[in-house]
């Protein structure tokens, strides 16, 4: 079962992700958890297990404190766990600051659905 | 200016006394009597008196009770009742300003007059003259204040007439006395000085103190306009003891007023001083508003004349506000064009030309030709100050004309035949009518000449030196005029470039915001966009998926998930349309059309906007945003593409104040929180400070952000068009021009408080 933490102020965003998943989310692969901004994604990812959790989805321009800045927070906190960055902007400034903080990925909305289930299942 | 003080004053004071003296007391008796009378003539008598009472300080309330008293008359068939009505509504009218409606009136009550006067019902004839001539009195005084005074004179003697017949003793007196007045306007001071001493007599048989100190009033006023000011001295000084006598607080601070003048006049500025405050004390212990207005002027004028502009602006201003407060237009008026000229001496030409061409305005509106005269020759001295002779030349025409449309030789000839109407003067009517003539065209030229040369000196001078150059030599003259010629081509060329570059600039400013904006709505609409995408696509799967199952639940299932995605696609397709909308209104030029606005909506949406329009060119940039809006926020009428981008501007400059603190102080290391606050309120105020939009509900819209402030040498400076503190190329400096033209067009301001490293506040005041 992988856990994921999906980060976006959008709220159409959960439901996009859990129509995209259904299939995998039917069958149990998937666990889909959602916050909607960066200081709740930190209060959640504080109340598991800090293996639970495998990857997380975060947009980078949200209100408040940024996605960079929960990439960065993160990986203080949980090394291991897989961050991955989605964003409108496809602005060079912002990859290459992802990179420089230590994101496993970086996509453009919109989202190739495609090759995120493909990117997740590889994680199993 | 001051004359017109002068005058205004012995028309208040007439008002003044009756009103505030017997005043309050008499409004409660009358309404203590309104509640308990039937629907009776005593009833309209009484409202007619109450009427009569509010008709000098309140014309609005005058109104409302002489149409209540017209209406009860009307069903009651009491025409003495309507006739008086009608001529109370006649006097508040003319109060108000509200010139036309008050002949209007007045002469329909003339009309019913000789319409009673005909009639076969058995009426009181002397009652009926006595409304009469109240008619005639009231013609006569409204015409006498739109300055249309050979009407006015034939209306007066027409009522003069009439109490002649009815043996009104005071009736009399008072018509010589409205007779005076516009002989006085006319600068006739000799017939003047006749009507008022005839005036007098009357009075003094008749005994009343008070009705006699008006008259040496009037008689001082009249000698004051002569310039002996020993007389006028004396004169206002008699007044003044009567005054004193009867305890007539009205008439005295009258009286101080006008001796303040006279010494306001010989220059001795103390003792000025000294009897106008005496004066406005009485004013305000007795709450007479339009004698506190005058006093606020007459004391704003001595410190004028002793050139300290800064306290003569207190006090014109202060006279503007209460001018404005008891709707007196013609003070109102008076007030722009005085307040106005102090600027000028203060060297604000810009607003002092604001404030003149205001009380030109309303000095048209009212139809009064002295302000009007007052205002042009205003402007004219401005514009021969700032050098701009031409424009010096054109508003001094203007002055010409109306005080040529007042003494002219056509108003000369039908003075002559009023004055032939005198039934026991006839003799010495034709002699002063020969006199009168010579006088009029005497004064005439030599007003003309005085004015000439007191006012148009530097501009006949320099016209006559150049002539005289000119007369000397012909070839010099057609040179200096070649080159004169080319010089103006030149800098009108250089004039309609710089207009066209400014025109320009401001299209650039305007791109330039845009552009700011179309990053931050990029990022709107993609969202909007990728979510139509994703559940198009997500929807064509889910159909694929219908499609080949068979299991009943399973299809509901999908069924139901179909449904939401095309609904969630419309919701997404609909918004990014609206994005797309409020983009192009953004963008569109010419459309100034005022709309009742949403002013929370408007910050809530450009806040947003100018945030994500930063973070797409400063991908570190984070601020916190603090938004505190009033619920109660009215909705304004605006038009509301200019104050969305004038609230664009101040918050763009907001973040790019903290940004800059932010980039300043990572190199010190120092932890700092960029944040910027929007505060929305709805403003009711209950004390008056200012003019304008202070003293009237208004919203305020406040941009706080915690930057690094301004420095006080640059703060002056920030409303300037092109003056930027941006690197070139980054700013163009007319955003806050822009902006604060937007807001001033709309009846607002923008005001600025910084404090170093604390940060600054940008307040926007619009009226409602």
């Amino acid at each position: 079962m992988l856990k994921i933490l999906i980060v976006d102020d959008e709220p159409d965003v959960e439901l996009m992700f859990k129509q995209q998943f259904r299939k995998q989310i039917k069958s149990g692969e998937v666990e889909l958890h959602f916050a909607f901004s960066a200081p709740d994604a930190i209060a959640y990812m504080g109340t598991l297990n800090p293996f639970d959790l495998v990857m997380l989805l975060s947009d980078i321009n949200m209100p408040g404190m940024t996605g960079l800045q929960l990439l960065e927070e993160t990986k203080k906190v949980y090394p291991h766990l897989r961050v991955v960055m989605i964003t409108a902007y496809g602005n060079p400034n912002y990859i290459s600051e992802s990179q420089r903080l230590g994101a496993d990925g970086y996509l453009t909305k919109p989202v190739d659905f495609n090759e995120l289930k493909q990117r997740i299942l590889e994680l199993n | 200016m001051k004359k017109i003080v002068l005058l205004f004053t012995l028309v208040i004071i007439t008002k003044a006394t009756y009103c505030q003296l017997q005043g309050q007391k008499k409004v409660d008796s009358l309404i203590a009597v309104l509640k308990t009378t039937k629907q009776d003539t005593t009833k309209v008598n009484v409202l007619n008196d109450l009427a009569y009472q509010f008709r000098g300080n309140n014309p609005d309330t005058a109104i409302y009770f002489a149409g209540e008293a017209l209406a009860l008359a009307t069903k009651l068939n009491n025409e003495t009742g309507i006739i008086y009505s009608y001529l109370i509504m006649g006097i508040a009218n003319k109060n108000l300003g509200n010139y036309e409606a008050g002949l209007k009136i007045s002469l329909e009550a003339l009309k019913l007059c000789d319409q009673q006067l005909v009639s076969e019902k058995a009426i009181d004839k002397s009652k009926i003259l006595n409304l009469k001539a109240g008619a005639y009195n009231n013609l006569g005084n409204i015409n006498e204040e739109q300055g249309n005074y050979s009407e006015a004179l034939k209306s007066n003697i027409a009522a003069l007439k009439v109490r002649i017949e009815i043996d009104d003793k005071l009736g009399i007196a008072s018509s010589y006395n409205n007779i005076g007045n516009i002989y006085g306007d006319l600068g006739n001071y000799a017939e003047a000085l006749k009507n008022f001493f005839a005036a007098l007599k009357i009075k003094e048989e008749a005994g009343d103190k008070k009705s006699i100190a008006n008259s040496y009033n009037n008689i001082g006023s009249t000698y004051y306009n002569q310039g002996q000011y020993k007389q006028a001295l004396e004169y206002h000084l008699i007044a003044l003891k009567i005054r004193k006598e009867n305890g007539d607080k009205s008439g005295i601070a009258s009286s101080y007023n006008n001796i303040g003048i006279i010494y306001d006049d010989e220059a001795n500025y103390a003792e000025a001083l000294k009897y106008h405050l005496a004066s406005l004390e009485i004013m305000k212990e007795i709450n007479d508003p339009q004698g506190i207005a005058l006093s606020y002027n007459n004391i704003g004028l001595v410190y004028m004349h002793q050139n300290d502009n800064e306290k003569a602006l207190e006090y014109f201003l202060d006279y503007l506000k209460i001018s404005e407060e008891i709707e007196d237009v013609t003070s109102t008026a008076d007030a722009y064009i005085n307040t106005g000229s102090i600027y000028a001496k203060l060297k604000k030409n810009s607003v002092a030309a604001v404030y003149l061409n205001k009380g030109l305005l309303l000095s048209k509106e009212v139809g009064n030709p002295e302000i009007i005269k007052a205002a042009y020759l205003s402007l004219a001295k401005i514009d021969s100050a700032q050098g701009n002779y031409k424009q010096a030349l054109e508003h001094f025409k203007l002055y010409t004309v109306y005080h040529d449309s007042i003494f002219n030789d056509e108003n000369n000839k039908i003075l002559i035949q009023s004055q032939m109407q005198y039934e026991f003067d006839k003799k010495e009517s034709l002699a002063n009518a020969e006199q009168k003539k010579k006088d009029a065209v005497a004064l005439n030229q030599k007003r003309i000449r005085n004015y000439t040369i007191t006012f148009l000196g530097v501009l006949i001078f320099a016209v006559a030196i150049i002539a005289f150059i000119l007369f000397r030599n012909n070839k010099h003259k057609q040179k200096m005029n070649m080159l004169l010629q080319r010089k103006n081509e030149k800098v009108e060329t250089t004039l309609a470039e710089l207009k066209s570059t400014q025109s320009q600039l401001i299209q650039q400013e305007k791109l330039a915001s845009l552009g700011a904006l179309t990053a931050g709505i990029a990022h709107e609409i993609k969202n909007p966009l990728n979510f139509v995408n994703n559940f198009s696509e997500l929807s064509t799967e889910l159909v694929d998926e219908f499609l080949e199952t068979t299991d009943e639940k399973e299809r509901k299932e999908i069924g139901a998930d179909l449904k939401l995605n095309l609904q969630k696609i419309n919701e997404h397709g609909k918004r990014a349309d609206s994005i797309v909308k409020n983009m192009l209104a953004h963008s569109r030029t010419g459309s100034s059309e005022k709309q009742l606005t949403d002013i929370n909506k408007l910050c809530n949406e450009y806040l947003n906007l100018a945030f994500h329009g930063k973070r797409a060119s400063n991908p570190g940039f984070n601020c916190e945003m603090i938004k505190q809006f009033d619920n109660n926020l009215p909705q304004i009428n605006c038009v509301t593409q200019d104050i969305s981008r004038v609230i664009l501007n101040l918050i763009g400059n907001a973040f790019d104040a903290v940004r800059q603190r932010e980039i300043e102080g990572e190199s010190e290391g120092v932890a700092y929180h960029p944040t910027v606050t929007v505060i929305t309120k709805s403003v009711i105020p209950n004390q008056s400070a200012h003019i304008g939009t202070s003293s009237h509900h208004h919203i305020i819209i406040s941009v706080k952000d915690n930057g690094k402030g301004i420095p006080s040498h640059i703060k002056e400076k920030i409303f300037e068009p092109f003056f930027t503190t941006k690197a070139a190329g980054q700013g163009t400096g007319l955003g806050l021009s822009l902006s604060n033209d937007i807001v001033k067009a709309h009846g607002g301001e923008i005001n600025v408080t910084t404090e170093a490293n604390n940060g600054s506040e940008f307040v926007i005041t619009l009226p409602l």
